[in-house]
């Protein structure tokens, strides 16, 4: 009886865990986005997480959907902020996959391949 | 109600939902209730839901791996999992229940190294419970090939099993692994190959347990392709062979000790986002091991990564 509890325990713990997690990119297509990134090796949701953590922790990163089927990640910025091509392929290699193409929005065109030295 | 026979294990674990509701009683209408309700949320208006009778999982696999063998996936760099499962293993001769603990750590991208033990809960014939022997080990993926939508790779692993255990529950040996993995894993298809040698070196005791040859197939099928931000679900069918060198005693090798095995396995992954809940079920197929026999083997287990 005891396991059973256990087993059960396990399984509502997992739902709970699940309701915990933040749901504010829950279904939620970019519109406009200001970086698009195709990603090879995006095969299963449950590996994918490692993209989305290591993505969000670049500075000035809004927000974040990670697309499965196409096989791309839209990236939302803050207002004013920049992401480099290298800070992008770095987070993507990071976390276990390939970078194919990136995509500048044309508001965002003109953002530095590589990170400035200094401050900008 | 349910006559304690091999072939009858096995033709209820053919229809599922009645073996898990021998075992588990109004829990598994809980659980499978829960499931089916979970998986018909509001989603992708393509996506269809449906439920599966939850069969129990193993301990071995972190992330999407084989359910009772290992695969070539390691975690993102700086990346932590963690698994609990329970495991319950029933033979002609004993039934017990137990806990596997897993942590892993991505040192990279693609090298992981892993902690793991056991601990025996209740065993029927000898009543023995406690923790078991530490095993590390770590993997390194040396080949991986990105595709769109799909992942071609390969990685070799190794490890040592430190004898750290209860001194009922453990080898008394320090013993030493190594294995190679492949696999292609794909958004509808996986498929994986592994092989591992397993070094047991003398215990306290003067036994020397058998090397051990493992080697495992296994395909899994995502049925639905969901979103990331829907719940996944992945089924999966796998030949886990055994085969064991003989023991030896004071330096003289055991008469009829070494033997082989293969084992057909069957589960599930439900994961969403950074959680994956793993249940499965093995069964003998073929044994040729002297008391070796095993009725079925289930585990079910939770992991999250952070």
């Amino acid at each position: 009886m005891k396991y059973q509890t256990l087993i059960v325990s396990l399984f509502f713990a997992l739902l709970l865990g699940m309701a915990a997690v933040p749901q504010a990119q829950a279904q939620n297509k970019i519109e406009n986005p200001d970086v698009t990134i195709a990603v090879d090796g995006l095969a299963c949701p449950f590996c994918a997480y490692g993209l989305e953590k290591k993505l969000k922790k670049l500075d000035g990163v809004q927000a974040l959907n990670v697309q499965m089927e196409e096989g791309q990640v839209q990236m939302k910025l803050k207002e004013g902020a920049t992401v480099t091509e290298e800070q992008i392929s770095e987070a993507v290699a990071d976390a276990g996959f390939t970078v194919r193409e990136i995509t500048f929005a044309e508001a965002r065109k003109g953002a530095p391949k590589k990170a400035k030295n200094g401050p900008s | 109600m349910l006559v304690n026979h091999k072939n009858n294990e096995l033709y209820r674990l053919i229809t599922g939902f009645w073996l898990i509701r021998r075992t588990l009683k109004g829990s598994a209408l809980l659980l499978t209730v829960a499931l089916v309700v979970w998986l018909a949320s509001p989603g992708d208006a393509v996506a269809q839901r449906f439920g599966f009778p939850v069969v129990q999982p193993p301990g071995e696999a972190f992330r999407h791996e084989p359910i009772f063998g290992v695969g070539p996936r390691t975690i993102w760099k700086n990346g932590f999992g963690l698994e609990v499962g329970l495991d319950r293993d029933k033979s002609r001769r004993e039934e017990s229940w137990g806990l596997e603990y897993h942590a892993i750590y991505g040192l990279t991208s693609n090298w992981a190294v892993t902690a793991e033990t056991h601990q025996v809960l209740d065993q029927s014939e000898s009543g023995d419970t406690g923790l078991g022997d530490l095993l590390l080990r770590t993997k390194y993926r040396f080949y991986r090939n990105d595709v769109p939508g799909g992942v071609f790779h390969a990685a070799v692993m190794g490890g040592v099993e430190l004898p750290t255990g209860a001194t009922s529950l453990s080898s008394e040996s320090t013993d030493f692994f190594a294995g190679l993995s492949g696999a292609f894993e794909g958004r509808r298809w996986l498929v994986f190959a592994t092989g591992r040698y397993r070094v047991n070196t003398k215990g306290t005791n003067d036994v020397k347990r058998g090397n051990v040859f493992l080697y495992d197939v296994a395909l899994g099928l995502r049925p639905v392709k969901t979103g990331y931000y829907r719940p996944d679900l992945v089924l999966m069918a796998e030949l886990n062979g055994q085969v064991f060198g003989e023991r030896e005693v004071q330096g003289r090798a055991v008469e009829g000790s070494s033997g082989d095995r293969l084992l057909a396995g069957f589960g599930a992954w439900v994961t969403y986002r950074n959680w994956a809940f793993k249940p499965g079920m093995q069964v003998p197929v073929y044994n040729n091991l002297n008391g070796g026999d095993l009725d079925y083997r289930f585990v079910v287990a939770v992991e999250f990564h952070i």
